[in-house]
């Protein structure tokens, strides 16, 4: 399963790439903003988006409308931190299909990457 | 989950997000709050809280926390953003540098972060800020800084402020590699010029094309590597605004931070080296230049007092001023006082020039203040800033107007490792005069080597060049004249052009400096010595210090 990580801060996706990566998924590019997300996402296609909410240049709950508008199968995981949890409802009123809370617990992420990988597309 | 393979990136980036909050809320506090800026200064601690979380750094986290919240209410226009508001975002990310700082060093005595935490959680906006505020009612500091001008550029490898500085693009290197590096590099040169030497003296013709090929090459390797060695000025300049705003804001003072030429490149070695002296400068400037903003407008000045930094190149120098338009300094009441604390005899004290008199202020223990305060009773003084200045080669001069303001003029050689002199004879003696401070050559024609009432000078359309004999200078016997022309080269001696008569001229060489041991180092006149070719050595004259 191909995937894209979202996050402005490089750490945390080095971190969920090394957890993706420990449980056997690929990541095939990493995006800093919502609008080098778009980007990546055209060229590459990827099966799953990890998605952070907070972002410079084009947030995360913005990024996962447009996502849906150019591609309706896209499957967005959200990525949010503690104390966001009110994002979250809003972020899956755009289309996102799960989440993640920040700081990351590995077996939590890759149950979550499991589920998604079963699931079928929200159209 | 084991965090340690993160750590570094961590503290790497958390320095990124903690520089970019100061730079934002010292700008915030000029102009009217912009949403994008509190957006901006919102992620910054909220990418904060994320990382310190995720690296299981719990006071980290909630500090970070709380200033989120902190800047939440005033992205939603429950609070304004005011002085009070930036005062406790720039504690907060002190204190949060401070963490990162311990992680750095693996220190694991906690900080305490309670107290400000609760400052945080109860802040509810502000008693206005005293004596400053009577101003425009968006505005909230004392402080600007000039966003306008250049920001960092290293090579174009670095990304947006958002994007850390770790890229594809750039490495990290020890700096103590990139110091071998140069040593290599500075010996290779010399053995270049030895090997030419050896190819001239017998004649050998094709050694002498591989040397030359060898030449080009070296002198493009020395280039790269001191490139390599090159950091921006900004560098040095990021902590600046923030320092002055504190002093202002303590003092009372209102006062503008401009910084230019921050993308101007100097040695690594002479940049780390500049940062105190450059802090020293800027305390002065604003303790003794900058007036109370009462005193200004009583003066009939704007209010807001204007320090300049500025960086640029000229020719193999990288020039650094600070200036102020405060009070200046009188160059007759820093004589009097000389005399007053011994410093000069009164005889003597007539004698001087206003720019000499202003140079009393780098005497060791010399200082203008009526009373030691806070601000610049810390750090080094004048005299230890020139003496740094000096031991690069470099040039310190200062200039005042009284009401008006000062300036201070830093010139500093830009590459100080491998320089290129001009080799001057002198009866049994050569010696090297960097060519960066030579400003042209000329022949002297002889009738104009008969002294004057004990001055030589060399009139030209420019006025009278003022002549001094190198022989006399190195207290050699002086030189018959025997009706020959002799050349002299044109160079600046603390702002005043002089001509330096010689016996001879043998050509230029690029030689590897290094500086003197005891007990030469003490000796005035002598800026390093270099070895050459055929294994003789060779002195570097200082010309600013051998008058």
């Amino acid at each position: 399963m191909k995937i894209l990580l979202v996050d402005d801060a490089l750490m945390m996706r080095v971190l969920l790439r090394g957890i993706l990566e420990a449980g056997g998924y690929e990541v095939v590019a990493e995006a800093a903003d919502g609008k080098e997300a778009m980007e990546l996402y055209r060229t590459h296609r990827p099966d799953v988006v990890t998605m952070d909410i907070v972002m410079p240049i084009q947030g995360g709950i913005e990024t996962v409308r447009a996502l849906r508008i150019v591609d309706p199968e896209a499957r967005v995981v959200m990525v949010s931190a503690m104390g966001q949890e009110w994002l979250i409802t809003e972020a899956m009123e755009a289309g996102a299909l799960a989440y993640l809370l920040k700081p990351f617990n590995p077996d939590q992420v890759l149950s979550v990457m499991r589920m998604i990988e079963g699931a079928p597309s929200w159209t | 989950m084991d965090m340690r393979p993160y750590r570094d990136l961590f503290i790497s980036e958390a320095r990124e997000h903690l520089k970019g909050m100061n730079e934002i809320t010292l700008q915030l506090e000029t102009s009217a709050a912009e949403q994008s800026q509190i957006d901006a200064l919102f992620r910054h601690s909220h990418s904060l809280k994320g990382m310190a979380a995720s690296m299981g750094y719990e006071a980290m986290a909630e500090l970070a926390h709380r200033m989120e919240d902190l800047l939440d209410r005033v992205r939603k226009r429950q609070l304004p953003f005011t002085a009070g508001c930036a005062d406790l975002i720039l504690e907060g990310s002190d204190l949060l540098e401070a963490i990162v700082e311990d992680v750095e060093k693996e220190e694991t005595a906690p900080r305490i972060v309670a107290d400000l935490i609760h400052r945080l959680t109860t802040f509810q906006g502000e008693e206005p800020a005293p004596e400053t505020n009577e101003g425009s009612g968006s505005s909230c500091g004392d402080i600007t800084t000039d966003t306008s001008v250049v920001q960092i550029g290293t090579g174009g490898a670095s990304g947006p402020a958002d994007e850390p500085a770790i890229s594809g693009q750039t490495v990290r290197i020890r700096s103590d590699l990139l110091d071998q590096l140069v040593t290599v590099t500075g010996e290779l040169v010399t053995i270049k010029h030895r090997l030419a030497a050896i190819a001239a003296a017998h004649e050998l013709s094709d050694l002498s094309g591989a040397v030359s090929e060898l030449s080009l090459l070296l002198r493009e390797l020395h280039d790269r590597v001191m490139q390599a060695r090159m950091m921006p000025f900004g560098g040095i300049t990021e902590v600046l605004p923030r320092l002055v705003r504190d002093l202002a804001r303590k003092s009372g003072k209102k006062i503008t931070l401009e910084i230019l030429g921050r993308e101007i490149e100097l040695d690594r070695a002479v940049l780390e080296e500049m940062g105190e002296p450059l802090v020293h400068i800027l305390r002065n400037a604003v303790d003794h230049g900058i007036e109370l903003p009462l005193a200004r407008s009583a003066a009939g000045k704007p209010e807001n007092g204007t320090i300049r930094i500025y960086a640029f190149r000229e020719k193999d120098s990288i020039v650094i001023s600070v200036e102020d338009d405060g009070e200046g300094m009188d160059p007759a009441q820093l004589v009097a006082s000389a005399v007053t604390k011994g410093f000069i005899r009164p005889e003597n004290a007539a004698a001087l020039t206003p720019a000499e008199a202003l140079m009393l202020t780098c005497l060791p223990g010399f200082s203008t203040a009526d009373k030691v305060t806070e601000v610049s009773g810390r750090g080094v003084g004048m005299d230890a800033v020139n003496a740094l200045i000096r031991s690069f080669g470099g040039s310190l001069a200062i200039e005042s107007e009284p009401g008006l303001g000062s300036r201070i003029i830093l010139k500093i050689p830009r590459n100080i490792a491998i320089i290129t002199v001009l080799l001057v004879g002198c009866g049994p003696f050569t010696v090297g005069v960097p060519l960066s401070r030579i400003h042209h050559l000329v022949e002297v024609p002889a009738e104009h080597l008969v002294a004057t009432d004990g001055r030589l000078t060399l009139p030209g359309e420019d006025g009278d060049l003022p002549l001094l004999d190198l022989n006399e200078l190195l207290r050699l016997p002086s030189r018959r004249s025997d009706g020959e022309p002799l050349p002299a080269l044109v160079t600046e001696i603390r702002g005043r052009t002089v001509g330096i008569l010689a016996d001879r001229f043998s050509g230029q060489q690029e030689v590897f400096v290094r500086p003197l041991g005891r007990p030469l180092a003490s000796l005035r006149g002598l800026a390093g010595s270099a070895m050459l070719g055929d294994g003789s050595s060779l002195f570097i004259l200082d010309v600013n210090t051998l008058v």
